[in-house]
């Protein structure tokens, strides 16, 4: 019986004439890879930011470790341990990469309303923040600013902000999105590593990253899910090879 | 040179230049430094919110009246021997009157802020100023506590072992208070709340991704600010032993933010670097022509054109720490 | 009794509020087109009022002055325009203010210096002296109906012109989407600087106008920029027909609130504290009128853009 982590029934959202989420119902279980696929503008990024709550469902559950979460803030539900990766690379800037680590271990190890202590000076949040940078490979790179890193090395930042959260799911939206072949050979190789740690609800466009890591692949669709299933029935599946693989009917 | 250095020179010239001037028996100078120091302070406010937090507010004259209007009504109270309610005469002691006027102004601050930080933007700075200029038309309607004409505070109020009235004893006061802020605010930018705060000014999508409430932070970091201007405009008031509505006009909310930024934003000493060069305008410049806020204005648009850093950024060539 | 004051309370509310109007459309097309924030619209508004003021006394013809308000208001906000604004339209907010208030200082300083402290004469022509008989019964300055009517007319014309004329479509276009409307190939430079110089002329324009009435003195334009301000977001930034709402509101809130509120104030409370909480209340009613419609219309009453 698969243990859902993200449980999401009858979701729907429109703006205005526009139905960006059909009723939609989807899960995330525990130990998986879920991709979710489709074509540009058919709903996955707002389904990604109902999921975090920056936009309010008109209809629909979302549960997350069997708790209702509609109610909850963005950030009450990071909290809770939703990690989130961003489409594009959302890094504080001006911070080092190591600093922008020790933010994450900073907020995940208790409350951020302390004064007077420095928090630079806190030896094992420093460490913390080094080892998730050891993660991705980018120890090297810890003391320039997020502003100095190269794309690819931004995308790792990411996994590695993700990562120090300690989640209990991911949702990484596009983490391949402008990477050299060597870099998405590493990340699909990180990403496996990751599921064992937390279930991944992944974004993708890269078929053939998709195809080698997922668990199960949902289509979207105009806001729809037109197929779900496992890798080898979606790539088998007639409307997912008109809709979105290129395949001709 | 370096930011550091630059700071110690400063302190030494705001401690140093004033002793002088007391030696020299020239009051007047003295009282010019007391200036330098209490704007200053009201200065550390406001950057601890704009500087600091990004958080644009042009309403900050509303805590700097506070402040004043505080000190001044606690004091007329006492003077009058009126009682303001049932028992409390008010006061003229400086060391009560500092925590009342902060207090009030921090409670006035928490309710602007949970109005206003639900907005971002222009709707903000929109918001904050309407406040401001709330309290302003208010004060100039209620005759009670002077209206237009303001209030004149008789005596300059005590502390104890001091005699205030002297122009260099007051200036310890407010120097006195400036420093132990300016530590205070140092060791804040430094822990994990200045952390987040500075964080949440350059991206607050990815502070709420990592759960940390946006609000909460933003809404403390108002409120302190709005505290440290408070004490500044209890200082304010001491120091010309008078208050009026001008202290809630939008004009001064203006002029708290070019100190700020003549100094450097969200530099730690550049509230004082920013007064200094303002007062330092209005006295020499304004010896030589009465049109010499014409020649600030030119400083201030140069400085927002061409000299982002302000002052400190201009000598220390150096990037601000984050 | 109480209905002739009413109507005339309502009136002048009405002329305030075109008043507001003509500086609002100025300050939302800016903020709506060039995302700008510009204190130094009050200065415009003085300029105009000066402009009109000193030609209106060498030539001693008030339309001249009327012309000449328009005219050197937009002057001065094209070159403030290339000279100043150019360089803000990619900063944040906190640039723009800072930058505009210091403009604010620069002018005010050099209209001092120019004309120097006391107000200028400016007086209403003589057309218009007088009252006149209004439904037969109201005596109502002939002025301030001029101003109406003529406030009226430029709204109209500010009306066609944005949303009947290519020009105006381009300045629509600029306001919903600045960045396609210049992949597009149109001007964007110039359609910036004709709708700030546009927004400056209404501004000097109702300076000039309102001056005959107060007076031409440095300060003027400061109360009523923050007016206009306060319009701008209630009535929804980049939007004609939400300042043109937002203006008539807000002139009707600030004269009928210091007409009456003092006397609604008395019919429950003692009337010396009435007459003081009435008057204190009435100049606050405008600001807490705004926090209110922005706690339910987060975005005023039109926003342009959703």
């Amino acid at each position: 019986m698969p243990n859902p982590v993200i449980e999401i029934t009858n979701l729907s959202k429109s703006f205005g004439a526009i139905q960006a989420t059909q009723d939609l119902s989807i899960t995330l279980n525990f130990g998986e890879i879920h991709a979710l696929i489709g074509p540009n503008g058919a709903g996955k990024s707002t389904l990604i930011k109902q999921i975090t709550g920056y936009i309010q469902p008109d209809q629909g559950q979302i549960r997350f470790l069997g708790q209702t979460i509609n109610q909850l803030s963005p950030a009450s539900r990071a909290k809770l341990g939703l990690a989130q990766t961003f489409q594009v690379s959302s890094l504080i800037m001006e911070y080092s990469c190591v600093d922008n680590l020790l933010l994450v271990v900073q907020a995940r190890s208790g409350s951020s309303f302390s004064f007077f202590a420095a928090v630079r000076d806190d030896q094992k949040l420093l460490a913390q923040a080094r080892s998730y940078l050891d993660q991705v490979g980018l120890s090297e790179r810890h003391h320039l600013p997020a502003s100095a890193l190269s794309h690819g090395e931004r995308r790792q930042l990411e996994i590695a902000m993700a990562l120090a959260l300690e989640p209990k799911a991911f949702l990484l939206d596009e983490p391949m999105a402008g990477m050299d072949p060597a870099g998405v050979k590493n990340l699909i190789e990180r990403l496996k590593e990751m599921r064992l740690q937390a279930p991944i609800l992944l974004i993708e466009h890269d078929m053939a990253a998709v195809f080698a890591l997922a668990d199960r692949i949902t289509v979207l669709d105009y806001g729809r899910i037109i197929a779900t299933g496992s890798v080898d029935s979606i790539r088998n599946n007639e409307h997912v090879q008109t809709a979105y693989l290129g395949v001709a009917p | 040179m370096s930011e550091k250095y630059l700071n110690r020179i400063m302190i030494a010239l705001l401690v140093g230049l004033p002793w002088l001037a007391h030696w020299l028996d020239e009051p007047y100078y003295v009282s010019l430094a007391t200036r330098i120091a209490i704007l200053a302070l009201a200065g550390v406010g406001l950057n601890l919110a704009l500087g600091l937090g990004g958080m644009v507010s042009f309403g900050h004259a509303a805590f700097f009246g506070i402040g004043g209007y505080v000190t001044g009504i606690l004091a007329s109270h006492a003077l009058n021997y009126e009682p303001i309610i049932s028992g409390f005469m008010g006061t003229t002691q400086m060391l009560i009157i500092w925590p009342l006027a902060m207090l009030i102004a921090a409670v006035v601050a928490l309710f602007i802020g949970l109005l206003s930080l639900r907005t971002s933007g222009v709707y903000f700075i929109m918001i904050t100023l309407a406040f401001a200029q709330m309290i302003y038309y208010f004060s100039i309607s209620w005759p009670t506590y002077g209206g237009e004409d303001g209030l004149p505070i008789y005596m300059r109020n005590g502390f104890p072992g001091l005699n205030t009235l002297q122009p260099i004893q007051f200036f310890m006061i407010c120097c006195t208070l400036l420093l132990i802020t300016l530590w205070g605010v140092s060791r804040l930018q430094n822990s994990r709340f200045g952390n987040a705060l500075q964080a949440l000014r350059q991206n607050e999508t990815r502070v709420t991704s990592i759960g940390i409430n946006p609000l909460g932070i933003k809404l403390t970091a108002f409120v302190i600010s709005a505290t440290i201007t408070a004490l500044a405009g209890s200082l304010f008031a001491d120091l010309n032993r008078f208050v009026s509505p001008t202290m809630f006009s939008w004009h001064t909310s203006g002029e708290i933010m070019i100190f700020v930024i003549l100094g450097g934003l969200g530099r730690l000493y550049g509230p004082l670097a920013g007064a200094g060069l303002f007062i330092l305008c209005e006295a020499l410049l304004g010896g030589w022509t009465e049109y010499w806020q014409f020649f600030l204005g030119l400083l201030l648009l140069g400085v927002v054109l061409f000299a982002r850093g302000g002052l400190i950024g201009l000598l220390s060539r150096e990037q601000k720490n984050a | 009794m109480g209905a002739i004051l009413l109507l005339e309370q309502c009136l002048n509310g009405l002329q305030l509020g075109i008043m507001l109007f003509l500086m609002a459309a100025g300050l939302t097309l800016i903020f709506g087109v060039m995302g700008l924030i510009n204190l130094a619209h009050g200065s415009l508004y003085m300029i105009g009022a000066f402009a009109c003021a000193a030609v209106a006394s060498w030539t001693g013809s008030f339309t001249l002055g009327l012309v000449a308000s328009v005219v050197c208001a937009a002057a001065a906000g094209a070159l403030i325009e290339i000279g100043v604004m150019r360089r803000l339209y990619q900063r944040d907010h906190l640039d723009q203010v800072l930058a505009t208030f210091a403009l604010i200082l620069i002018s005010s300083e050099a209209m001092r210096w120019l004309f120097g402290s006391y107000p200028l004469y400016l007086d209403v022509p003589e057309m218009f002296y007088g009252a006149i008989n209004l439904f037969g019964v109201l005596q109502y300055s002939r002025y301030r109906l001029f101003i109406i009517v003529l406030g009226l007319l430029t709204a109209v014309g500010i009306y066609l012109l944005i949303n009947k004329t290519r020009i105006g479509m381009r300045i629509r276009a600029g306001a919903a989407d600045r960045q396609m409307t210049a992949a597009l190939g149109i001007n964007i430079s110039l359609i910036f600087t004709l709708v700030f110089a546009l927004g400056a002329a209404l501004a000097g324009f109702a300076g000039a106008l309102v001056g005959s009435i107060q007076s031409v003195d440095i300060g003027m334009g400061e109360p009523v920029l923050i007016l206009a301000f306060v319009v701008v977001v209630i009535g929804g930034i980049g939007s004609i027909r939400g300042a043109l709402v937002g203006a008539i509101i807000v002139g009707m809130v600030d004269t009928l609130g210091r007409g009456y509120l003092p006397q609604l104030l008395q019919l429950i409370l003692d009337p010396v504290f009435a007459n003081t909480l009435g008057a204190a209340l009435a100049s606050i009613a405008i600001y807490l009128l705004m926090i209110i419609i922005l706690i339910f219309k987060p975005k005023g009453l039109f926003p342009a853009h959703g």
